[in-house]
């Protein structure tokens, strides 16, 4: 059997031929395929649905957790026991629903107001409905809803978190405080609650307990340009200008490129005499500050109507994520449907509907979904990979080829593609192509899975040699 | 001028008055404060028995035009010199669609003492009935009386004070009418010391009744913030001397900055012995006007620190008040701010720098929910240390749409511990601090003399609030009116410093300031235990010092400028 000629094909393995034993790591090495094809399917589709504005903390999506861990090993055809239906039960909205702000919002609070019954004692449940009230400036509401998360579940510190948040909107920093300390004494000290402690801290003028916050959360983050920033104002406030203008500049070294930090360094200039230097980032702060304007809407406190349907997105997007983990998949599909009314063009949307029916095996709905996403033009190639994956699986091998060649052209670098497309030609007995893509693959990332692989690929050709050099590279990387 | 007839009032213990050979200065000793032992601000709601029946008009049709939320600010002036502080009020106008409200005017409350006042608008031929926006009050011509002038939507109006209780509309002779559709807060100062007060009027927003926009949300029309209009530049008049002004707006250096002017206030707030101008602006970098001392500005609010809050956020100023009030003998800015903003306290610190002090001072973070409007740096306990009060209320149902404030809201008072640091005294302050109404302008002055500092408030569409300030303790005061020979007659930018024991305090003579308005030409002292001042140290605008001798406390003085001749 001919081997790749490839250039940068390991010579041995290139030039050798191996006996016909490929029975014996058959097992192996279809467990290292369905880990690669594991690798490919790893994916957080609703990654960004979940995050909610103006620092709010997140509610990580069921589904989306569903997606990080990677699934169970599938082939990319999958068994004939399954049939797909062959017409999917769907038609996708392709221009942004007409909606009055006010219906909108009547429907969100719909929405929250189910959730709520259905799920009285869900702290889940609650969350969402909070980021729902505190989104729409209903913050006693919002704040009694985090109260109530964190007395059902007072270990997760994104209800202490949010709750500290909601105080602050309110202008109750006292209380952020008598939350944030009621979750320090529970542990928690990620480097978003130091953080806010922090930032709460500096709100009341107690400056050294501040900084006592952000030195811990330095701990956790010393490349967080956020902190730095909160340090310098912090110091600037304690008479400290010369150590404040380090902080920001650390924080400026660390990308920070915002108002606060021009105005923070000016100001710790303009206090150490330093007048050009202040003049030159006070300018800039101007700049910036002329580019950003003044929204109307903040000025009104209400929500405009972009700001209003990016939060209709997430409120439903979060809904649909508990009813999902309540294995509501009726709720789920309709919530999402819902969000892509809203935003028929928003690919995180799309995906998390995609994801469902990945999920619940609709494969037709998911083959229409992830189409869709290509359409619109996604340049992830990603995206492109799970088409493949689905088309696969329906059987499609045309299409799921050309879904894997595009992922290849949008990254070509990314190994995923190369390592998919042998795959599947391995799967449909197209073995020097899926050679030659499990070549491709390796010599981008030299792996012994990978070697692994092309051995699996070569005693199929009756490449005993080949087999044999590719198992030895595949050892050789084990041990090193 | 005399305030034999305002003490009479009060029980006058003695009467006297001193020549002093170098400097000036006839004094008018008063009674005794009340002294107990309580510690605590008392401010008593007595509007209900003193006789003033104005109500505020926004004007508002259902529209929601611009202005209807500036209307407006109040002045407290002397205006018959007979020693009690009056009132006057702005008012707006209806609009269309407000036809059947009441027609509304401006009015002006002659204070009758024992808390009565007399509505004498139509006798004192202030009769006039345009949008009132702000008002500031100072004796331009120096003829011995104070003279009114009111920014409008439409154009200001300057009225002479004819020295017997009536006025004359003399806007047009003085050339100050103005070119901007929407005044805002004013101020008198003597730009370049010649003993004549010049005049500051911020500019708004070009707004008229064809270029507004509507905003509607949920079934009411709010009104558009001002960033949906064009911004125009301030004005600054010269004061000739003959009672006529001129245009200096462009070679001042005022006039080439845009932006949508609210409360000013003018004061020496870099210690070289002229009077700068800082506006409060509405969303945009707050302005500072340095002066040359011959009268060319140079805007420096961004390098001094007072365009923003600390992290760079420009608000949505409103009004502004200056004094000391950390000790360090500067004065320093309170800047009243929007919803969702905290006011900020610009703590100066010498060398024409300031920094944003409001949390180091704690300014309760409970006054972020709300629209802050009128302020006022106020020692009312009389400790020397000055508080700070201010009013709150927005001009929308935001209640609607934000749970955290409304519409009406009560008003808070700060108490200053001392050093600067506050704390929120509202809640115990008295039922003067428990009225819930939507206030804009707010004024201070001794309206009974008796030694502290009383509050009148303007609320928007609704009657005003007076404020007794009841609170008893131990404390001494003293209150100066200072009358300038050579430097202006009000002596509007007169630094003065008290010495008392170990305490030096630290005030100047402002003439427009708070939101939109007027109060405080007659200097007040609180002295703590100090029952009397070493000495009182006069920084002229004319750049002349004079020192006073020894006084003793809980008094009123009359000071005057040596020179007679200007």
């Amino acid at each position: 059997m001919e081997v790749s000629n490839h250039e940068s094909a390991p010579e041995s393995v290139a030039n050798t031929n191996v006996a016909n034993i490929w029975w014996i790591p058959l097992i192996a090495i279809l467990a290292l395929v369905l880990s690669v094809i594991a690798i490919v399917l790893t994916r957080n589709a609703l990654e960004g649905q979940a995050v909610l504005a103006d620092g709010q903390s997140t509610l990580r999506s069921e589904l989306a957790q569903s997606r990080t861990i990677p699934p169970s090993p599938a082939p990319l055809v999958e068994s004939p026991k399954l049939q797909p239906k062959p017409n999917p039960a769907l038609r996708l909205v392709r221009e942004p629903i007409e909606i009055n702000s006010e219906l909108l919002q009547a429907e969100m609070e719909r929405v929250v107001l189910d959730l709520q019954n259905r799920f009285p004692k869900l702290p889940d449940a609650l969350h969402v409905a909070a980021m729902m009230k505190a989104q729409t400036r209903q913050y006693s509401e919002a704040r009694k809803l985090w109260e109530e998360c964190t007395r059902l579940a007072p270990k997760q510190e994104i209800y202490c978190v949010n709750l500290a948040s909601t105080a602050m909107e309110i202008g109750d920093n006292e209380f952020a405080i008598v939350a944030l300390n009621r979750g320090a004494a529970l542990g928690f000290d990620s480097f978003d609650f130091l953080h806010h402690m922090a930032i709460a801290l500096s709100k009341l003028g107690r400056y050294d307990e501040a900084l006592t916050a952000i030195q811990k959360s330095m701990l956790k983050s010393k490349n967080d340009s956020s902190n730095w920033i909160l340090l310098g104002q912090v110091q600037l406030e304690q008479g400290k200008p010369s150590e404040a203008e380090t902080s920001f500049r650390r924080a400026m070294e660390l990308g920070a490129a915002t108002p606060s930090v021009y105005v923070g360094l000016g100001n710790a200039c303009a206090r150490q005499g330093k007048r050009d230097e202040a003049t030159k980032n006070l300018k800039i702060y101007s700049e910036l500050m002329s580019r950003d304007k003044l929204s109307g809407q903040v000025r009104y406190q209400v929500l405009s109507e972009k700001e209003i349907r990016r939060t209709a997105s997430t409120v439903f997007t979060e809904a649909a994520t508990v009813y999902f983990r309540q294995k509501d998949n009726m709720q789920t599909e309709r919530l999402l449907m819902r969000c892509v009314a809203l935003a028929p063009k928003d690919m995180s949307g799309l995906r998390a509907l995609a994801d469902l029916y990945f999920k619940t095996k609709m494969l037709a709905e998911e083959r229409v979904v992830r189409e869709r996403i290509l359409d619109l033009g996604s340049l992830d190639f990603r995206d492109c990979v799970d088409l493949a994956k689905v088309c696969a699986q329906l059987q499609d091998s045309s299409s799921a080829e050309a879904s894997l060649k595009l992922a290849m052209t949008l990254n070509p670098s990314a190994i995923e593609p190369y390592a998919t497309l042998a795959q599947f030609h391995l799967q449909s007995g197209e073995l020097d192509k899926a050679r030659w893509f499990a070549q491709q693959a390796i010599e981008m990332q030299p792996t012994a899975e990978g070697f692994r692989f092309l051995a699996t690929i070569c005693q199929k050709q009756n490449d005993e040699l080949g087999a044999s050099q590719a198992l030895k590279f595949a050892q050789q990387l084990e041990k090193e | 001028m005399s305030l034999q007839n305002a003490y009479s009032q009060k029980k006058i213990l003695s009467i006297f008055s001193l020549v002093l050979m170098l400097c000036f200065a006839i004094v008018f000793p008063m009674q005794s404060m009340a002294q107990t032992a309580s510690e605590s601000i008392q401010l008593t709601d007595v509007t209900a028995q003193t006789g003033i029946g104005f109500v505020h008009s926004s004007g508002a049709g259902g529209r929601g035009y611009i202005v209807e939320a500036m209307t407006g600010g109040l002045a407290l002036f002397d205006y018959d010199q007979d020693g009690l502080i009056d009132i006057f009020f702005t008012n707006g106008s209806p609009f269309r669609g407000a036809e059947k409200a009441p027609a509304t005017r401006h009015a002006l409350y002659r204070n009758l003492g024992g808390w009565k006042f007399e509505d004498v608008t139509e006798a004192a031929g202030l009769d006039f009935r345009g949008f009132g926006l702000g008002v500031v009050v100072a004796d331009y011509d120096n003829d011995n009386d104070q003279d009114l002038f009111i920014t409008t939507f439409g154009r200001s109006v300057l009225y002479r004070n004819n020295g017997d209780k009536t006025f004359t509309d003399v806007t047009e002779r003085a050339g100050v009418a103005g070119h901007y559709p929407v005044g805002a807060g004013a101020c008198f100062l003597d730009v370049d010391r010649d003993g004549y007060l010049d005049l500051f009027v911020a500019s708004y927003v070009d707004f008229n009744l064809e270029n507004h926009v509507p905003v509607l949300s949920k079934g009411q029309y709010l009104i558009a913030g001002p960033q949906y209009y064009n911004k125009l530049p301030d004005s600054l008049y010269r004061n000739r001397g003959d009672g006529t002004f001129e245009d200096i707006s462009i070679a001042s250096g005022i006039g080439g900055i845009l932006g949508p002017g609210m409360g000013v206030v003018a004061a020496d707030f870099d210690d070289d012995g002229d009077s700068d101008i800082f506006v409060a602006q509405d969303g945009s970098p707050n302005l500072l006007f340095q002066n040359d001392g011959k009268g060319k500005f140079e805007e420096v609010g961004l390098l001094s620190g007072v365009a923003s809050n600390f992290e760079g956020k420009i608000n949505g100023s409103m009004g502004v008040d200056c004094a000391d009030v950390d000790g360090d003998g500067l004065l320093d800015l309170f800047v009243t701010n929007y919803q969702s903003e905290m006011p900020v306290l610009y703590r100066n610190l010498g060398g024409g720098l300031f920094e944003d002090a409001t949390r180091k001072s704690q300014i309760p973070s409970s006054l972020f929910p709300h629209v802050n409007w009128g302020t006022g740096i106020v020692d009312f306990d009389n400790d020397g240390n000055r508080d700070i009060f201010i009013a709150n209320g927005h001009f929308d149902r935001v209640e609607l749409m934000d749970d955290r404030t409304s519409l009406k809201v009560p008003n808070f008072l700060l108490r200053n511990q001392g050093q600067g640091k506050f704390v929120d005294v509202s809640k115990s302050s008295g039922n003067g601090m428990s009225i819930v109404e939507s206030s804009r302008g707010a004024g201070f002055d001794d309206l009974d003399n008796d030694g502290d500092i009383d509050v009148v408030i303007l609320n928007s569409n609704a009657a005003p609030t007076l404020l007794r300030n009841d609170s008893v303790n131990k404390n001494h005061w003293l209150q100066l009116s200072m009358r300038g020979a050579s430097s202006n007659r009000d002596g509007v930018g007169a630094r003065v410093r008290v010495f008392a024991g170990d305490q030096i305090l630290v005030d100047e003579v402002h003439s427009g300031r708070g939101y939109q308005s007027h109060y405080g030409s007659r200097l007040h002292f609180g002295l703590g235990q100090h029952d009397q001042v070493e000495q009182i140290e006069v920084h002229w605008p004319n750049g002349k010092v004079e020192k006073l001798g020894k006084f003793k406390a809980n008094q009123f003085l009359q000071v005057q400028e040596s020179s007679a001749s200007r």
